[in-house]
């Protein structure tokens, strides 16, 4: 199983809120139509930055160059590597570095919230919800990027709200 | 959250472990409490306090006319004004209010210098004692033994104006009538 397949595409397109759902038939893009045969979908990553462009929100791909090469690092770390975040080996090593990332940062390119949160947190629904609370306080920076995120009801769409408690005595 | 004062150690260490979990002071998405404590601080946190600092480096990266547009009540003028003129309000209505005075009730034994002085004529001399803030009260004779009696007078001084040891002192003063003056007994009233 991978990640970038047509489903997290789909919540992806949501969050970005499309206008127009008509004008872009997300079913019709060329390319998830052409899904190999593990599902993933091929050019995830530019049909997202796409998709982006032609709803005019390219604040969602950052303003400033810096922000601009850090939310295509992180689009690119996705598909390549968070893709595969469903094997239990991955997905600690992910968590591990995503978590070391935010320890500085309030989003993944800095201080603006871009595609690459909203593609992240998608992908890491899963992994994110499969951990426990003790696991939660270890990658804290994560944790605390994530409950952020999550409070936006465009950007969680129809996923749950995970809990988050942070208490001093375990 | 508490507020702190952000400008000491302790209430920076205070906003990162608050901020550890947390994007912003309040909410999920800045608002002018977070521009309010970024300036209550009076320097950028040390990275120390790594969560204080993230924060601070995200609240700064919004510019001037940003910040003002940030969601959250911004505290007007008019409001302010008010709250001045409260406050102004108070302050006179504290200043007004009279100060506490405060007293001591105390009960003096007068020893006579012998046993042939005239107990009535030593009290009349004590009592021509005068000061500002010095009032007697009552007074009896208590028999010490062989027919000697000791004269005990109660007297509420204020403590300000009163010196108790300057009392004591006059008393003695009537050395042909006074042997010793001791104090009975001291309550604060």
């Amino acid at each position: 199983m991978v990640l970038c397949n047509a489903e997290n595409f789909n919540k992806i397109c949501q969050s970005i809120q499309i206008k127009d759902p008509k004008k872009i038939d997300i079913k019709k893009i060329p390319v998830l139509l052409n899904q190999t045969h593990d599902g993933s979908v091929p050019g995830f990553y530019s049909s997202l930055v796409g998709i982006v462009t032609k709803e005019n929100k390219q604040h969602l791909l950052g303003s400033s160059p810096e922000e601009k090469a850090f939310v295509r690092q992180w689009l690119d770390y996705a598909v390549t590597t968070v893709n595969y975040v469903d094997l239990p080996n991955v997905s600690r090593q992910v968590l591990k570095d995503i978590n070391v990332t935010l320890g500085d940062r309030t989003f993944l390119a800095g201080n603006v919230q871009s595609l690459a949160d909203i593609v992240l947190y998608h992908l890491l629904f899963k992994a994110v919800s499969n951990l426990t609370l003790q696991e939660k306080e270890q990658f804290l920076h994560l944790s605390r990027w994530y409950n952020n995120l999550q409070q936006d009801s465009n950007i969680r769409g129809s996923n749950s709200t995970l809990t988050f408690s942070r208490t001093l005595l375990f | 959250m508490a507020v702190g004062d952000f400008k000491s150690e302790k209430g920076v260490k205070d906003l990162d472990a608050f901020l550890a979990e947390r994007s912003y002071v309040d909410g999920f998405v800045p608002s002018q409490a977070d521009v309010f404590v970024f300036e209550a601080l009076a320097k950028a946190p040390s990275s120390a306090t790594p969560h204080a600092l993230r924060w601070y480096n995200h609240i700064k990266s919004y510019q001037g006319a940003e910040k003002q547009k940030l969601p959250g009540k911004k505290e007007d003028a008019e409001a302010a004004k008010i709250r001045e003129e409260r406050l102004a309000a108070y302050a006179a209505k504290k200043s007004n209010k009279p100060a506490l005075i405060a007293k001591s009730s105390i009960v003096l034994d007068v020893k006579p210098w012998d046993d042939e002085t005239d107990m009535k004529e030593m009290e009349a001399k004590v009592r021509t004692i005068a000061m500002e803030g010095l009032v007697w009260g009552a007074s009896k004779l208590v028999p010490v033994g062989y027919g000697i009696m000791k004269l005990q007078i109660m007297c509420v001084v204020e403590d300000d104006k009163v010196s108790v040891d300057q009392l004591t002192e006059e008393i003695q003063n009537f050395e042909d009538f006074v042997q010793s003056v001791d104090i009975a007994a001291f309550n604060k009233i």
